[in-house]
């Protein structure tokens, strides 16, 4: 739940609920910061869109794990939801193992590329920073994503997946399980532990 | 010749996406094995294909405008609003039914996401719609309807992806939603107008001018963030990037210093959403980088066009035929993947027929935004059900006559390309 995640142990345990956050306020600043370059010729920040556009490339490579903590990846359940609860696990273990898959690939490749960098000492053009430390994020978010992918197979075997307590109402798929109980759409059960 | 890569990747990706694989699994898997088997480029180019798929400064718009709309939802901004339009046309025959449009189509365009709008607002004006004398079916019909405004008129996300997908300029784009956006508003508008008079839905109160001023100046700080989006792209002094960025800061101020309604980890929790849904989307874009790759590689979109031409050289005969494809995939695909995966295909073919790329991505929008609410598999339906807890069926009686509406403005949309591109050519120049 949503309530206990400022907690320093907390983000401890779960990086990407602190490091997404801090990604996406430096991109607000940075753009905010780009308006008053526009405005104040003496500010000169030729930075800004660099560190704005790396740091979102690694918002998406962390914020990937952080949507599999949270189920909240896009897929089309019309069908799935159609299959019996039982199948569904399977299903959905099955569907984990296949991201698991593919981000070994993604973080094996994204590894090369990285050694690549250093090898050959590339920098960015503007922030001068090492190119391979930029771009790391998707090391970072692959290896985040296989521990999430772990502890979601977990969860099935052990019957703490959210999704098989709650009957999650279809087309509120997007909202958190926190947002669906405050307003009414769920109640809260015992033996939720996310 | 037969494009077996291609056919390949999309037979993967279509049986992963049918088991309910999530979209980046199956488009980032499939394209990952196709390269792998086929192997038209070494496996080390497909991180250099993702990192040019998710370091795009046009997709950073996504979060800021998510971050602003769930800060509004969250802070109260959102239902000052609800409140102003209320006051505006609430009073008149048909006048909730009205001022929910009118809603969708000033909060809709903030929060950019049509589940997210009949959330917020069938909570409040679905009951209230009831207790006025509405029928309960057509109450939540006109709030599942008018919330696909929020695709169309700025800050649309879907229309930020798409400008990012097809390389076009995001500005022309949200300003070019404004003309649909204005048409559907007041087609809608008209259409409720004359089903309330004719059911005698809702009840017909005094015109007073205290509780508009009333509403309007508390209102009047909320209406600010899509004014500053708006304005600051129609005149170009700030990207929509930095529009998006200037419009949080703007929610953030109004929120802790005028309605003093910004509480303990409110800025935490919009942050997450709006970083969880960047990664959900922005992460499907980058994997489809390596999808659409191949897909070029082997001409599939020359293909396509080829075929289409080879049916008719008409113009307009191509955008229709286009536009009813894009009606189903919208009823059964999420509007975000519908336009990563079918955009690259099917622009190439609207630029081969000579169709102006602007005027074609907003009414691929807006076809988009029609199949979010059309049965048997539209998401605002579904969520609009589950707020006002009433079977499918139920409001899809009540919608029916609504859609004449939608039908009516994706036509003249895509007959005159001036509805969409008028306003953008005045500001955008």
């Amino acid at each position: 739940m949503e309530k206990n995640q400022l907690n320093a142990k907390y983000l401890l345990k779960n990086p990407e609920y602190a490091i997404a956050p801090v990604f996406l306020l430096v991109i607000l600043l940075s753009a905010v910061i780009q308006v008053f370059n526009r405005m104040i010729p003496s500010l000169k920040a030729p930075w800004t869109l660099e560190l704005i556009t790396y740091l979102f490339g690694g918002l998406v490579w962390i914020g990937i794990a952080l949507a599999i903590h949270d189920d909240s990846h896009v897929g089309i359940k019309t069908i799935y939801h159609m299959f019996p609860k039982k199948m569904r696990k399977v299903v959905k273990i099955i569907h984990m193992i296949l991201f698991g898959i593919m981000m070994i690939f993604f973080g094996y490749l994204g590894l090369m590329s990285l050694l690549s960098y250093v090898k050959r000492g590339q920098t960015t053009p503007a922030l001068h920073a090492p190119l391979w430390l930029m771009r790391s994020p998707i090391v970072i978010g692959a290896l985040l994503s296989l521990y999430r992918l772990i502890e979601r197979i977990v969860m099935i075997f052990k019957d703490t997946d959210p999704e098989f307590i709650y009957d999650i109402p279809v087309g509120l798929e997007e909202m958190s399980i926190e947002d669906l109980i405050q307003q009414g759409f769920i109640e809260e059960k015992k033996g939720d532990k996310q | 010749m037969i494009p077996v890569m291609s056919l390949t990747v999309f037979g993967m990706a279509v049986v992963l996406l049918l088991i309910g694989a999530p979209v980046l699994v199956s488009i980032g898997l499939s394209s990952v094995f196709t390269i792998m088997f086929f192997n038209p480029v070494p496996l080390i180019s497909i991180p250099q294909l993702m990192f040019s798929g998710t370091e795009s400064y046009v997709l950073v718009a996504i979060p800021l405008f998510v971050l602003s709309g769930v800060l509004m939802e969250s802070t109260g901004v959102a239902s000052k609003l609800i409140e102003f339009t209320k006051a505006g046309v609430g009073w008149a025959r048909g006048g909730l039914g009205a001022a929910n449009v009118l809603g969708s189509f000033i909060f809709g365009g903030m929060s950019g996401s049509s589940v997210a709008d009949t959330v917020a607002l069938g909570t409040i004006l679905i009951p209230e719609m009831e207790k006025d004398g509405y029928d309960k079916g057509y109450s939540a019909a006109i709030t599942a309807l008018s919330s696909t405004l929020a695709v169309i008129v700025p800050p649309s996300i879907l229309m930020v992806i798409i400008g990012a997908v097809s390389e076009l300029s995001v500005s022309w784009l949200l300003i070019g939603g404004i003309g649909p956006g204005v048409l559907l508003t007041g087609a809608m508008m008209i259409q409720n107008y004359y089903i309330c008079r004719k059911h005698k839905y809702g009840s017909v109160k005094k015109f007073s001018w205290k509780y508009l001023w009333d509403t309007f100046k508390v209102g009047l700080w909320a209406l600010g963030a899509p004014i500053i989006i708006m304005i600051g792209i129609m005149t170009g002094f700030v990207t929509p990037t930095e529009s998006g960025a200037l419009a949080v800061i703007y929610t953030l101020v109004i929120s802790a210093f005028f309605y003093k309604s910004l509480k303990k980890g409110v800025i935490y929790k919009s942050l997450l959403s709006a970083a969880r849904l960047t990664a959900a989307v922005v992460g499907i874009i980058g994997t489809s980088s390596i999808f659409t790759f191949i897909l070029t590689f082997e001409g599939l979109p020359q293909i396509v066009a080829n075929f289409l031409l080879g049916i008719t050289t008409n113009k307009m005969a191509i955008f229709f035929m286009i536009n009813a494809f894009l009606l189903v995939m919208g009823m059964f695909l999420d509007a975000g993947v519908a336009i990563i995966v079918m955009a690259p295909i099917l622009f190439p073919v609207a630029l081969a027929v000579g169709i102006n790329p602007i005027h074609f991505a907003v009414v691929f929008v807006l076809n988009l935004a029609i199949g979010m609410v059309t049965p048997p598999f539209g998401v605002c339906l579904f969520s609009t059900c589950n707020v006002a807890k009433m079977d499918m069926g139920r409001l899809i009686k009540a919608a029916l006559p609504l859609y004449g509406s939608m039908i009516v403005v994706l036509i003249f949309t895509t007959l005159f390309p001036q509805i969409v591109l008028w306003i953008p050519t005045v500001t955008l120049g």
